[in-house]
This record gives structure tokens, C-alpha cells and sequence, in this order.
């Protein structure tokens, strides 16, 4: 018997020996919303994403064609739902990362299981949940945030440089919109191409017909299109086929499907941007006006776009001025001008910071560097050597640069140095951008903050409650517009701005508001909040001016070009792309918040 | 626990059933076991090590201490042993087995298997192959039993004798000995899609459970491998080859191994070859009919350096190429289209890599671990979508020039360089109208256009039964300036019915230009071939 015993002992210890796979995260891999997240989910049909890691071979190995196939060098994935077992159907196996596909006939379910096996060595079974339909769009950059993979009859994905036009048919493409299709087109093509449904829905009606579609997309708060087709177009793929609006353009168009009233089990989508070229106007005849989408609200985005059209890549510097208030009370309280924030700059030839107390004032610098694709990426910071300011007052100091991010460089200014006149800023250069020195024109005197911003929807406590409408802000208090850019009150925008974070979910989400400066009141749609998860954050409410104040960076020295070296690993910037800068007064405030 | 475990090992497994000539796959039409034929049984611990033979009439209902029972309906019947061993044994199914649903059960050393499922029908005839894998070169005899092969190629004309087993069922004692004579079956054997005519059909004179069918070569299609089925009351056969020539006894392929290196390889007793393929595959993915999307690709290149013993070459299917006007079936095991070629070859070293060049730039094919094999995926995936599948090459084998060389070569194989060019695909003009798929009735597709350099088109089809892991796919050739070809029923019922995966068929059709191979030379090998292949499968229904 202790022979037996030892044996069992040691076959157990053999086997011990190869490590179980281990399974992190499993998501949708268009939105990649994370467990925890209200409209997290898995749709029947659909692709997931499963993160970990031994759970394949080192080597990426990838099943193409069709019939989809259920093992893939050795691995397996299987699904359980109540009493329910079946296998995935896989795309790519890795160690670290698995791509498969929901089988259509997998049920719905609260407290489903996923397992990797990998050559008989079941992962822990991640709990996960099952959906009717879970619908995330592609994103360019791979994130689920940003612009979406949109595109139109000629099969071109219509972006920045390429955008979508008023009235055309276009299909954007996503995951996990479920296994049931919906249409508005009376005659589906038998031809089974992509441009045959399009150009069997091209003159169907936008208007829903007999019940058949219930899933919108949406523009902002606005229900601008309906879809007219909207179910599966390849394997764990599902397309939305519409109209675009003519009722709404720009660059970055937000753009979400979602049920017009919330149903269980039918969740949002994650919300994605579109470009949208500006319909014709009446009476105004373009001349020479370029194929590119045109930000209403914008920023320099439009620029970068156009320049990143040539280069496939742009830089740039851009220099912010802000004028802020930190409300450092207790979360939700009325803001006050009892700030504490410390601002400093390093004057040149001072040792040490001179602080200053009361309203901040800083100055924001960055060099960046965006590749062709991911323009809605975060900012790839770039040195660019020491950073001399001279203020209208004349003070000059050097920018203190950030440690952790070159390129970053910040600092708080005294609230004196706002005064009408010129700001110049000196480079040293570096591999990245060589020595120049820019001036930009100041509009000054700054206004005032208001001493208290109205939120209708933020209780006393500073708690947001998803479920009780939409959060209001009234920004009728804040100075009259047109204070802060050069130009007109046409220029200048709010932005309401809500970010959340969870400890427990490792991350957070934010939704932002944009509205022109015209209006009364800017609000965060009741639905965008109920896509946030739980937890503390901030409410941020700024307005901010449309257009920068451009100042062009003039080279130091000729040799400046000869430094456009690149730095290692670095897309290769063309020298001419540097040469541009911005300014940008920024005006805001700052709340703390709760989210329940 | 230690009974229970001595229990296990005891206890024999069945793992297959199949007709001992096709070896067809259970979930395809032919995989019946017919009254009367001879069957294989794959498992374990079926009987001794070391395989037993039944050496003389009458043939035992127990061998080596194995017997089979088979039950259908409530009848069980004790199958005649043939052969045994351990993990493969073979017996005649009584021609008295009812026909239907069943099981069957081995029983060795008094351990019995669980009940194995298979099912009875009255004729479902396999053709004996040289692989003896049920595909490629037949077993085909002329009357005095000289098989047919490259180099003993049969004329039109000629009387053959083709062995298999699975017409159906005989009267008599069938483990008493051979029981020959006619048999009232339909059987309609086609050599190259020409319909032959038939003088005998029925058991051998030799042997039980074995079927010998007597026909005449039809004037058609020449080649050294011409297909050559049989269709036995209404059920087609595995697919099997003829070599044919028109004049003398060796066999040549346009475009492939020529008459003189066959007699060369006849002479030498081996042949040396390398054969190298650009390979672009396409699905078209989509939703369920209507909606499919797009046609993704995947383009692969694959080279092969081999020696073939000439007994090899004789089974082989690698070197050889369709005849136009033909069609030929083969099945495969897997979740998707897998067909490879069982006969046995010699790895032979061309360099560690080859180079490939071509439009889109050059590409590197590193050689395998064993074998001289060489492969690359050298592009495709479909659209790149981030977050899903980044990290896609593009499309590789696009129109244009391609060439491919081993650098300096080696001792095994000199130095070469292959070139071919890739030219406009063919206009598949009735493809919104092909749907579903009826395999009982020919099916005529048609096209328009095409490289005028590539003189056929090639019509794939495939269906792969996702519930069992199994499938079938068929090649037709035609030239394409035809414009048109009708795929015989014979080949269509030899696939089986498709089955719905994610909304989508599990059936394909594929129209496609098709070049003949460019050949090429090189030290050390005998024949060099260089061609192109692509197949853009549509999901079709075949029911």
C-alpha cells in the first residue's frame, strides 16, 4: 500500500511539474471593457479575448480559414453555462494571449466559466458573463478608445484623413453584437459581398421598419442613425451598416450603439469617435478646401491631421497656459478661493522655488510625437533639451522638465506674470527638436473664477449616483465668453470632464461633455454615466478656447535640422514637422467627487 | 484500485471501424461496412503483439484469441477473422448481417470492448490502394495479374482487373473459401469521368470477401494518374488512380514527370525530385447567407526535396498531376482540409533556406527540422484590425514574377533557381447562384476571363463534418478556355453533407485559374517542379 501511496505521490509531483495555464482577464477585444464594468460582457458569436499567461506555445500560432477549429496547437478553451459545456472556437493561441470565438448556441448566463486547457492542464475557471448581445467597436488604435473602424463603400476605412461624408452608407465593424441580425433593407443581396448589402441598403429608408431594428447609434445625446443592418458579417464579427448623419461632423464625432431604451441582457457599446467631413453649406462655394474632416469644437487635431496626411507622422510642441483652482476641501463642496496649490517656477539664476499662493497660474510644454494610426493615442513625449520662459512681466526662468516623462514640462507661474504682452520661450535643443526660440502674443488680463459652479446632480457630499440623470452643469458662471481667446465668443467651448477610478477594478473610466460656449449648461448624458463604474474621481469643468494661439517655432540654427536625428526605437520625425507650436489659456476647476 | 487498474489494461478499445481497401473515414458516405466485405478494426489490445494471419480455409470465427461480435436490430453475428494483433485487426462482415445501425465489440484473452458504432449497409465498395491508405495508385491488375502502375501503364482498351472489397453480399458459406461469381449489384466504374464498360463483377476466385471487377480502359484522359472510382449500388468508392498512356507502357504528366525519367527512376530504383509550391488559400468569411464579407487570404510557399525509392514513387500522388476533364476525391481527418501524401520518402537537404522574390519583396523559407521541407507563411490574414489581429503581413502572392532559388545549394541539391509568373484569376460568373449544393445531381460551374498563360481551371470543393473531425474535398481540372465544367454526381456524393458552424456552411466550392508546373533543374535531382495554386473557397450548403 505505502508502494501504491508513493507512486500516486509521485505521478502527482510529475505532474505538478508542468505549470497550469493561468487565465488574468478575459474581455471583449474591440471594447476591452474590464470585468467589474457595468456594461462589461461576453456575446454569444463573438470574439474574447482571454490574457494570462502559459497558455500556449511561446510562438504565436494561428488558425485560418474556415471551418473554425476548436484545438489549436494543443490548446483548448471551454465555456460553461449552468450545466452547459462547450468549446471555443480559437483564432490565435499564445502563451500570454488568446483570441476565440463564442460559439453562437452558447447561453446566457450571470456566473459563466471560462477554462484554457493546454495539453490536458486546465487554467482556474474565470467567472465571466454571457450576454444577448455585448457589442464593441474596433478602434484604430487598438484600445477601444478613439476613432472606430469605419468604412465605406469603396472599402477604405474612413478616418481623420478620409472622413466620412454626410448621407453616405458606411458599415463600421465590431464584436459581440450577438448572433440575431436586424435590418431595415427590404432585400438583402444574394451576392455575398459587402458591397452588395451596401448597395442593397443604400436606399432603404433610416427610419426603423416593423420593429425590425432596435439598436441606434448615436452622435453625442443625439439619436442620429439607425442602423441598417446590424448582426454578424464573418465569424465572431459584427457589422453596423448606416447612413451617416448629416445633422452632425467634425474629427472626433463620439459615436455608440446602443439600445435607445436600456434592456438587460442588450448592452452598450463602447464608445468610439468617427470622422465626419462638415455638410455643404448653402450659398458658400469651398475653394480649394481639402477632403479632411473640420473639428467644430476643436483643437489642433485638424492640423495634425492634415500634416500627418503628408508625413504619416507628426510632432509638435504645444504650450498650454492654465489658470486654476484646486479645491482641496471636502469632496463637493462649493469651490472656494481658499486654494493652497503651490506654483513655482525656477527662476533663472535663483537657486531654489519661489512658491506662490492663491489662484495657479502655470504653464503646461510638450513636445510629442504621434505615428499614423494612432493619433488618438496618448502623447509620445519627446525631449527637447532645456526650456527658458520669459514672461510679459519679464521674469525669465527655466521650465522645470519632468524626471519621468522627458518632454513634460510644467510649472506654476506667479499670478503677476499674466499681465498683457508676449510670452518667449528659448530651446536648447535636443535630438528631437532642435534650438528655437518662439513668442506668442498673450491675451490678457485673465478673468476671474467663479466663486461656485452649480452641478445639478452632485449632492452636497460631492456623491454622483449614475441612475439619477444626467450631471448639469451650469456654466453661466463662469465670465462672460470671449474672455479668453483673441477672437469671438464662437471660439471658445466648455468641456465637463469626469473621471473614475476603482481600486478593486484596477482602473477606471471617464466621460467628457463637450458644448460651445454659447450655452448655458453642459451636461454629462444620464447613459454615458451609467457606463462608468464605481468609485472616487474628479470633476473637472474648464473652458477652453477652440483655437491656439499659434506661434511658429523659429530655429536657432541652421545645423537644427542635422539633430532631427531620431532617438532610438523612435519613428523618424521630418525636421519640418517640429517647427509649429501652440498656445492655449485654459480656464477650470476642479471637484472631488464620488460615483455610486 | 489495483484490480480496477489491471481491469483497464485488460479491457480491449476499439477506436475505428473502416472497410479494409478505402479506409473511409466514419461521417463519409462510403464508410458503411457492405455485407459481406472486409473490414479493419483500429484499437488497442485487440489481440497479440505481433499481427496473426488466417492462414487457411475455413477461416476461424476466433484468431490468436481474437473475435468480434457485430449487432444490429437484436442480430448478432460473428465476423470471419482475417487478421489480428494489438492495435489492428480485420475480419469479413457475414453477408447475413442485417443492414442498419449498430455495434460492434472485440473480444481478446475473454476482455470485451465497449460497443463500437458503425453502421451495415449492402454495398459500399473500396478499392485497394498501393498506399495502402485507400488513396492514390490502385490496385489494378491486367489478366495476368501484372499490376498497373507508372511504368506498366494500361492502354485504351485494355481489360484490367481492379481489387477491392464491398460489392455486397454473397450466398454461401463464406469462411469455407473463395465464393466467385457475379453479383447483382449496379457497378459503374469511371476512369477519368469516362464511364468504362464492365464484364464482371463478384468475388475473386482466390480469396473470401474479396471483390475483383473486370473492365475495359475507356479512350479519355492519359496520365499517371488518372482517377478511377467505382460506384457500387449507388455508393461511390474511395477515389483512387490509373496510369494510362496512349502508346507503350510508361505513363508521363503534362507538365509533370516525363516518360524517360520515369524508365530513368525504373532503372535506377529511385528518384530524386524537388517540388515547390506557392500556395494562396482564401476564405471567404462572412454572416450567414447573404452576408458574407470578404475574402481573406492566406498565402503560403512550401518545397519539398525528396528521394523516392521507386516502389515509393509507384505510391505516391506527389509527383503527379491531374488530368483535365478529371476529378478526384480525397478525405482527410481534422477540423479543416488536411490531405497529405502517405507514401514513403527520403528528406533530401537543399540549403538551409530558400529565397523567394517576388513583387512584394523577397522572403526567406527556413527549412524544417527534418525531411527537406521547407515552408513559410509569406503573407494575408484578412483586413488588420486592431485589438484583434495585429500583426497581420499583408498579401504576398499577388500578380507578377516570382522566383526562387536555394542559394550555393548543397551536395544533395545544387544550386537552382525557379521562376513563374502569376497572372489574372478567372471570373467565377455563376457564383451568386451557387448556394446549396445538391450531391446527388452533377453541378455545372461557370467562369470567364483568366490568365491566358493558365491553361486550366481547377474546381475545389470540400465539406468537413465539425461534429466528427472528418471530411472530404474534391479537384476538378478543366481548361479554362471551356468556360464551363460539370462536376459529376459521382464526386459530389462522395462528400458528405455539410454542417452549420457560426451561421456559415461547413461546405466550400472554389473556382480558380490553374497553371501547369514550371520545371526546373538542379545537381542531384532527377525533376524539379514550381508552381501556383490558389484556391478562394465560398461557404456553400451541400445537402
Amino acid at each position: 500500500m505505502r508502494t501504491l501511496l508513493r507512486w500516486l505521490a509521485w505521478v502527482a509531483a510529475t505532474g505538478a511539474a508542468f505549470a497550469a495555464p493561468e487565465v488574468a482577464l478575459v474581455r471583449n477585444p474591440a471594447s476591452q471593457i474590464p470585468r467589474g464594468f457595468p456594461t462589461y460582457g461576453l456575446a454569444p458569436g463573438g470574439f474574447m479575448e482571454i490574457l494570462g499567461r502559459d497558455m500556449g506555445p511561446a510562438q504565436r500560432a494561428v488558425a485560418r480559414g474556415l471551418p473554425l477549429v476548436t484545438e489549436l496547437a494543443g490548446v483548448q478553451v471551454e465555456i460553461s453555462v449552468g450545466e452547459r459545456r462547450l468549446n471555443a472556437y480559437l483564432r490565435v493561441v499564445q502563451a500570454n494571449r488568446v483570441l476565440a470565438i463564442l460559439p453562437s448556441e452558447t447561453p446566457v448566463g450571470e456566473t459563466a466559466s471560462i477554462r484554457v486547457i493546454v495539453g490536458g492542464q486546465a487554467s482556474a475557471p474565470y467567472t465571466t458573463r454571457i450576454v444577448t448581445s455585448a457589442f464593441g467597436f474596433f478602434t484604430l488604435n487598438g484600445t477601444g478608445e478613439g476613432p472606430i473602424l469605419v468604412l465605406g463603400t469603396d472599402m477604405q476605412p474612413r478616418t481623420i484623413f478620409n472622413p466620412l461624408q454626410p448621407g453616405e452608407i458606411a458599415v463600421a465593424l465590431g464584436t459581440g453584437g450577438g448572433v440575431t441580425a436586424q435590418t431595415t433593407a427590404s432585400a438583402l443581396p444574394s451576392e455575398p459581398t459587402l458591397e452588395g448589402i451596401l448597395e442593397a441598403v443604400k436606399d432603404a429608408p433610416e427610419v426603423n421598419q416593423a420593429g425590425l431594428t432596435e439598436f441606434a447609434l448615436r452622435f453625442l445625446e443625439q439619436l442620429a442613425a439607425t442602423p441598417l443592418y446590424f448582426g454578424p458579417v464573418a465569424p465572431g464579427m459584427t457589422g453596423v451598416v448606416f447612413r451617416v448623419p448629416d445633422n452632425n461632423y467634425g474629427c472626433w464625432v463620439p459615436v455608440q450603439l446602443a439600445l435607445p431604451v436600456p434592456h438587460p441582457g442588450m448592452l452598450p457599446s463602447n464608445l468610439g469617435k468617427m470622422s465626419i467631413k462638415r455638410p455643404p453649406r448653402p450659398g458658400i462655394v469651398a475653394v480649394g478646401e481639402q477632403d479632411v474632416c473640420e473639428a467644430p469644437i476643436g483643437d489642433t487635431r485638424q492640423e495634425r491631421a492634415r500634416k500627418s496626411e503628408m508625413d504619416r507622422s507628426t510632432s509638435g510642441g504645444f504650450f498650454r497656459y492654465f489658470r486654476r483652482l484646486i479645491d482641496t476641501s471636502q469632496p463637493g463642496q462649493p469651490v472656494t478661493n481658499q486654494n493652497v496649490g503651490v506654483a513655482s517656477i525656477e527662476e533663472e539664476g535663483y537657486q531654489g522655488y519661489k512658491d506662490y499662493e492663491g489662484y495657479e497660474f502655470g504653464v503646461l510644454v510638450f513636445f510629442f510625437a504621434y505615428v499614423f494610426g494612432v493619433l488618438d493615442d496618448p502623447l509620445t513625449f519627446r525631449t527637447a533639451g532645456d526650456l527658458f520662459l520669459t514672461l510679459p512681466n519679464g521674469v525669465t526662468g527655466r521650465l522645470p522638465q519632468s524626471t519621468t516623462t522627458p518632454g513634460l514640462y510644467s510649472a506654476g507661474l506667479p499670478p503677476e506674470a499674466f499681465v498683457s504682452g508676449t510670452m518667449r520661450m528659448r530651446s536648447t535643443g535636443s535630438s528631437f527638436v532642435g534650438p528655437f526660440t518662439v513668442e506668442m502674443p498673450f491675451p490678457l488680463p485673465v478673468p476671474a473664477l467663479p466663486a461656485n459652479v452649480p452641478v445639478r446632480g452632485l449632492s452636497s457630499t460631492g456623491v454622483i449616483r449614475r441612475s439619477a440623470g444626467p450631471l448639469e452643469v451650469d456654466v453661466s458662471v463662469f465670465p462672460p465668453a470671449g474672455r479668453l481667446s483673441p477672437t469671438s465668443p464662437q471660439d471658445e467651448h466648455y468641456r465637463v470632464w469626469l473621471r473614475v477610478t476603482n481600486e478593486a477594478l484596477g482602473g477606471g473610466a471617464q466621460a467628457v461633455a463637450r458644448c460651445p460656449g454659447a450655452d448655458r449648461t453642459c451636461s454629462i448624458p444620464q447613459w454615458a454615466l451609467e457606463m462608468l463604474p464605481t468609485g472616487t474621481g474628479f470633476l473637472e469643468i474648464a473652458r477652453i478656447p477652440n483655437r491656439p494661439i499659434r506661434a511658429p517655432l523659429v530655429p536657432i540654427a541652421a545645423a537644427a535640422d542635422a539633430s532631427l536625428t531620431g532617438e532610438s526605437g523612435v519613428e523618424q520625425i521630418s525636421p519640418r514637422d517640429v517647427f509649429f507650436g501652440y498656445g492655449q489659456l485654459l480656464f477650470f476647476t476642479y471637484i472631488q467627487v464620488r460615483v455610486e | 484500485v489495483l484490480a480496477l487498474l489491471a481491469s483497464a489494461k485488460a479491457q480491449p478499445v476499439v477506436n475505428g471501424v473502416a472497410n479494409v481497401a478505402s479506409f473511409a473515414l466514419s461521417g463519409l458516405p462510403h464508410a458503411g461496412i457492405a455485407q459481406g466485405s472486409i473490414f479493419t478494426v483500429f484499437g488497442d489490445r485487440m489481440g497479440p503483439s505481433s499481427l496473426q494471419l488466417a492462414a487457411s480455409f475455413p477461416l476461424p470465427r476466433e484468431l490468436g484469441g481474437t473475435s468480434m461480435r457485430v449487432t444490429v436490430g437484436g442480430t448478432a453475428v460473428n465476423p470471419i477473422m482475417v487478421f489480428t494483433s494489438a492495435a489492428q485487426a480485420a475480419a469479413i462482415l457475414p453477408s447475413n448481417t442485417p443492414v442498419g445501425d449498430g455495434t460492434l465489440t472485440v473480444t481478446y484473452q475473454n476482455q470485451t470492448s465497449a460497443a463500437f458504432p458503425l453502421r451495415v449497409v449492402r454495398s459500399s465498395f473500396g478499392i485497394f490502394a498501393l498506399n495502402q491508405a485507400g488513396s492514390g495508385p490502385a490496385i489494378v491488375t491486367d489478366p495476368n495479374f501484372v499490376p498497373n502502375t507508372m511504368t506498366r501503364a494500361s492502354n485504351p482498351g485494355d481489360v484490367m482487373i481492379l481489387w477491392g472489397t464491398g460489392l455486397g453480399p454473397v450466398s454461401g458459406d463464406e469462411a469455407a473459401g473463395p465464393l466467385p461469381g457475379e453479383q447483382d449489384v449496379d457497378v459503374r466504374v469511371f476512369v477519368g469521368g469516362r464511364r468504362a464498360d464492365v464484364t464482371y463483377r463478384g468475388r475473386s476466385g482466390c480469396c473470401a470477401g474479396l471483390d475483383q471487377i473486370v473492365f475495359t480502359v475507356p479512350p479519355g484522359p492519359e496520365g499517371c494518374a488518372v482517377p478511377l472510382v467505382v460506384v457500387a449500388g449507388g455508393v461511390s468508392s474511395n477515389f483512387t488512380s490509373l496510369s494510362i498512356a496512349a502508346g507503350g507502357r510508361t505513363c508521363s504528366d503534362r507538365g509533370g514527370l516525363s516518360a524517360e525519367q520515369l524508365d530513368r527512376a525504373a532503372a535506377s530504383g529511385a528518384l530524386r525530385a524537388g517540388v515547390v509550391r506557392l500556395f494562396r488559400a482564401g476564405s471567404i468569411l462572412g454572416g450567414p447567407p447573404p452576408l458574407p464579407f470578404v475574402t481573406v487570404w492566406t498565402d503560403q510557399v512550401a518545397a519539398a526535396f525528396s528521394r523516392y525509392s521507386f516502389a515509393g514513387l509507384l505510391a505516391s500522388q506527389a509527383l503527379t498531376i491531374l488530368p483535365a476533364g478529371t476529378c478526384t476525391v480525397r478525405q482527410f481527418r481534422g477540423e479543416q482540409v488536411n490531405v497529405s501524401d502517405p507514401a514513403p520518402r527520403e528528406g533530401l537537404d537543399a540549403g538551409p533556406m530558400l529565397n523567394l522574390t517576388g513583387p512584394r519583396g523577397a522572403r526567406q523559407v527556413a527549412r524544417q527540422a527534418a525531411g527537406g521541407v521547407y515552408t513559410a507563411h509569406l503573407g494575408g490574414g484578412g483586413q488588420e484590425i486592431p485589438g484583434l489581429n495585429a500583426g497581420l503581413d499583408p498579401d504576398y502572392l499577388e500578380r507578377g514574377a516570382y522566383s526562387i532559388n536555394n542559394g550555393s545549394g548543397t551536395a544533395a541539391v545544387g544550386a537552382f533557381t525557379a521562376r513563374l509568373t502569376i497572372g489574372e484569376e478567372v471570373n467565377w460568373t455563376n457564383r451568386a447562384s451557387v448556394r446549396t449544393i445538391t450531391r446527388t445531381a452533377p453541378l455545372t460551374v461557370n467562369w470567364t476571363g483568366g490568365d491566358p498563360a493558365a491553361e486550366f481551371v481547377d474546381i475545389t470543393g470540400s465539406v468537413v463534418v465539425v461534429s466528427r473531425k472528418v471530411g472530404a474535398t474534391f479537384t476538378c481540372r478543366a481548361p479554362r478556355s471551356a468556360g464551363s465544367f460539370t462536376i459529376p454526381a459521382e464526386v459530389l456524393s462522395s462528400l458528405p453533407a455539410s454542417e452549420m458552424q457560426e451561421g456559415l456552411p461547413t461546405g466550400y466550392l472554389a473556382v480558380d485559374a490553374a497553371y501547369l508546373p514550371v520545371t526546373f533543374s538542379a545537381a542531384g535531382l532527377e525533376a524539379g517542379f514550381f508552381s501556383y495554386l490558389r484556391t478562394a473557397s465560398l461557404p456553400v450548403t451541400y445537402r
